[in-house]
């Protein structure tokens, strides 16, 4: 038998929403399923001639405009014979997750939104890009509605960004970056970003490292949103 | 009217596939990489379906309202693909790929580039590098070696040409005539990735990189244009100080990572370069970029893993053919018996025992081209040896790169004392340029009483540059027989004047494993005058053709229905 000399093996595990994410060697991927508010049921009132009967009318539908994630990132430093896991790991360490990443991007760009560092972007950016009227009540200027982000990347901090406070039990605060061509359908123009927070709740309050609130293109589009995590 | 005729064939050709869209679905990823290369010098989008896959996420990602050229191959990934993307409205023009080496040449034809990078065919990481460049110059990739380099020049005539790392020596003097931009030595694959990506940056300006190892092809990597650099799962030095070289001088802002296989080594690349630059009193910085997971929102699924297409590295193959003692030498055979050519350096221990008797310790390394052989022997004495079981073990350890030799093989075998006689003779009649077939032709005699086997090399002079061609593998010559060596060349009228002489060399011998003789021979090179009348066959054959049918339906018709109203005639007039 041959044996391997030892190494030192940095492994980055990222979950997502009881799905574990796609780790491309060594790691198993698993495919979960979205959920999705199914709707209330359909109110009905029944009523006779002479009746006089008060209807408060309210309500609330799902939008079709956004989507969110949520996950962990976990790393594992690992003395072994090259595995990363089992018999052939001598000793493991717990790496930790809010030093080892900065944040978590989505974007529609395959190959991250720039190829240098990118810039704020804002809710009036996404509508444009997203084609969402702005007037919408969850538009993109009505959704990323402050422009208090400051979301930092190795290659600098970025300002003034628009930003969302997710509401429900969540903590996090998501920030619109891209590379400055805010043009109709170049989705891929703009990333949605959080910091990681080790320790995080998402908005069912359970704990997560991160949650990313991101638009969807119109309907009869279609679209493939890209995680993206930046090492520090 | 031959003008119409001419606008109708381009026409044909034109509307052959009008697509807007280029789609891959094959296991064999060539045809990856060939409908990559394809779309990039057409400016379209391009998706393959990645392995494993699912045929109705990637209908999505594919998108609706597309003329779809879709390149399946014989065995493609899923069955289902074509359907899928017509059901999402798209219109698909299907190209059956049979074979991949012969579709990457028909695309390098229907893609009209003018410019071409040609790679070794069976290094996946030289496309992967080069990949980028190719698409920032609007370029298509060959994948070339010495059994289609024929095929490739009437492609590349007259084009642009660069010729990218470790390729066969054939292809190297097949294209030598067409100066082709040479990048890297070949020698070694992480020296020949920084050199190209030193040129593309600088060239292009790109200041986000792709570390990859090579072993996959993912969306990001086809179409990006961002510059892919190789490291390992450790990264060589070389590559280190390029990066650190890069970021120092505020050329490189962020690497990116597909997957997290690289995590490991990338990270801990970041911290000794950041650390470095620091030390330095330099502030300049990169970031290092993770992608790791996709979500495709119309298919209602969940969080998936990311679209690759796994390439695996090419591994070099060599095999240890035979070993013996003779005539006061130890020596053993190597074979090359990959699909490429390979560093090596040999170690042989001669063993009395199990216990070393003589040690003769690797000494440098060499390339052996694929199909080749080559004999290592050292004279050693064993008369000392009164008793005990004499064995040889041969160490060999062999690469694609000649600073990473990462395989290697050992055999040993008892050294039992050969004493033959090779009474092999071989010598070179004539050589001869063959200007219609566009090769060179050596004819040797063996003068022996028994079969030589003989590896052939030829030097001539190419493009002004003295170069040396290697046969494709050992030929067999009978006794007292002639046999022909064919060299696949094309030579231009100043290579024929610069080789009026061609040198030939010769290893052989009388056992195919031990090709110990050596031979040199300087022999008139005879240019083979092309028949004036080859090009007057054809359209001869067609003008005779032609006048076939003219005279079947313009003359010979009419004299029929001439009969006839004779013959209607004659009736009447019996009537």
């Amino acid at each position: 038998m041959k044996y391997k000399p030892v190494l030192l093996i940095i492994g980055l595990l990222i979950v997502v929403a009881g799905i574990v994410m796609a780790a491309m060697t060594g790691v198993s991927v698993t495919a979960g399923t979205q959920s999705r508010w199914a709707g209330g049921a359909t109110g009905n009132i029944i009523t006779q001639a002479g009746n006089i009967t008060n209807v408060n009318i309210s309500g609330t539908v799902l939008t079709s405009k956004w989507a969110d994630f949520y996950g962990n990132v976990s790393g594992t430093i690992v003395l072994s014979n090259g595995s990363i896991s089992g018999s052939g790991v001598v000793y493991s360490w717990t790496y930790n997750t809010s030093g080892s990443a900065k944040g978590v991007c989505l974007t529609e760009n395959s190959s991250w939104i720039s190829s240098s560092a990118p810039v704020a972007a804002t809710g009036a950016n996404i509508d444009t890009v997203y084609g969402f009227t702005g007037t919408d009540a969850d538009s993109g200027m009505n959704t990323y509605n402050t422009s208090s982000c400051s979301f930092v990347m190795d290659s600098g901090t970025i300002n003034s960004c628009g930003n969302v406070t997710l509401k429900g039990n969540s903590t996090f605060n998501d920030c619109v970056i891209g590379n400055g061509g805010n043009t109709a359908n170049n989705y891929g123009n703009l990333a949605f970003c959080t910091p990681i927070n080790a320790t995080g709740k998402n908005y069912i309050n359970s704990s997560y490292n991160y949650e990313v609130m991101v638009p969807i293109q119109p309907p009869g589009t279609s679209g493939t949103y890209y995680f993206y995590a930046e090492l520090s | 009217m031959k003008k119409l005729a001419v606008l109708f064939i381009l026409l044909i050709f034109a509307t052959a596939y009008a697509e807007d869209y280029v789609a891959v679905n094959s296991m064999d990823g060539r045809d990856v990489l060939s409908g990559v290369f394809y779309a990039n010098v057409k400016g379209e989008p391009v998706d393959f379906m990645p392995l494993p896959g699912d045929t109705g996420i990637f209908a999505d990602q594919v998108g609706s309202g597309h003329n779809i050229l879709l390149i399946q191959s014989t065995t493609p990934v899923s069955s289902f693909v074509q359907n899928a993307l017509k059901s999402n409205n798209n219109t698909v023009d299907v190209y059956t790929s049979t074979d991949a080496g012969a579709t990457n040449l028909y695309l390098a034809n229907l893609s009209g580039a003018q410019s071409f990078i040609i790679v070794g065919s069976a290094y996946s990481d030289s496309a992967l590098s080069v990949l980028p460049y190719a698409k920032y110059t609007h370029s298509y990739v060959i994948l070339a070696d010495q059994t289609n380099i024929n095929q490739v020049v009437p492609i590349v005539a007259g084009k642009n040409i660069t010729i990218y790392g470790l390729v066969d020596s054939q292809v190297t003097a097949a294209l030598a005539p067409y100066n082709p931009q040479i990048i890297g030595t070949g020698a070694d694959q992480y020296q020949d990735n920084i050199a190209m990506n030193s040129l593309y940056m600088n060239e292009s300006g790109a200041k986000t990189a792709i570390l990859s190892d090579g072993s996959f092809i993912e969306q990001s990597m086809a179409t990006s244009g961002d510059p892919i650099i190789l490291i390992g799962s450790l990264v060589p030095q070389p590559t280190y100080n390029f990066i650190r070289q890069e970021v120092q001088s505020g050329n490189l802002d962020q690497v990116l990572l597909i997957g997290n296989g690289l995590v490991s080594p990338a990270y801990d690349m970041h911290g000794r370069i950041l650390a470095a630059l620091q030390a330095e009193g330099s502030n300049a910085t990169f970031g290092v970029i993770v992608k790791f997971a996709q979500v495709v929102p119309s298919s209602g699924t969940g969080v998936l893993s990311l679209g690759t297409f796994p390439l695996p590295a090419y591994t070099p193959s060599l095999n240890v053919s035979g070993i013996a003692y003779d005539n006061g030498m130890v020596m053993a055979s190597i074979n090359n018996t990959g699909d490429g050519a390979a560093w090596y350096t040999t170690e042989i221990r001669v063993r009395v025992d199990g216990t070393d008797f003589k040690v003769f310790p690797a000494n440098g390394t060499s390339l052996l081209s694929t199909g080749q052989q080559v004999v290592v022997e050292y004279p050693i004495n064993l008369s000392s040896v009164t008793q005990g079981n004499v064995t040889a073990l041969v160490l060999v350890e062999y690469g694609v790169s000649n600073d990473s030799l990462d395989s290697y093989l050992s055999v040993e075998e008892p050294l039992t004392t050969i004493n033959y006689v090779d009474t092999s003779n071989v010598s070179v009649q004539l050589a001869k340029y063959d200007s219609d077939n566009q090769q060179v032709l050596v004819t040797l005699r063996n003068d022996g009483s028994a079969p030589a086997y003989v590896d052939s090399t030829i030097g001539l002079v190419i493009g002004g540059q003295m170069t040396n061609v290697t046969g494709a593998g050992t030929l067999t010559v009978n006794p007292s027989s002639l046999a022909v060596e064919d060299f696949p060349l094309q030579l231009s009228s100043a290579d024929l004047a610069a080789d009026s002489n061609v040198s030939v060399f010769l290893n052989y011998g009388g056992r195919p494993n031990f090709l110990l003789k050596y031979a040199m021979f300087t022999v008139p090179l005879v240019a083979q005058a092309s028949n004036p009348l080859m090009p007057l066959v054809l359209p001869a054959i067609i003008v005779v053709v032609l006048l076939m049918v003219i005279y079947y339906l313009f003359i010979r018709k009419p004299q029929k229905n001439e009969k006839k109203e004779t013959a209607a005639v004659k009736d009447t007039r019996k009537k």
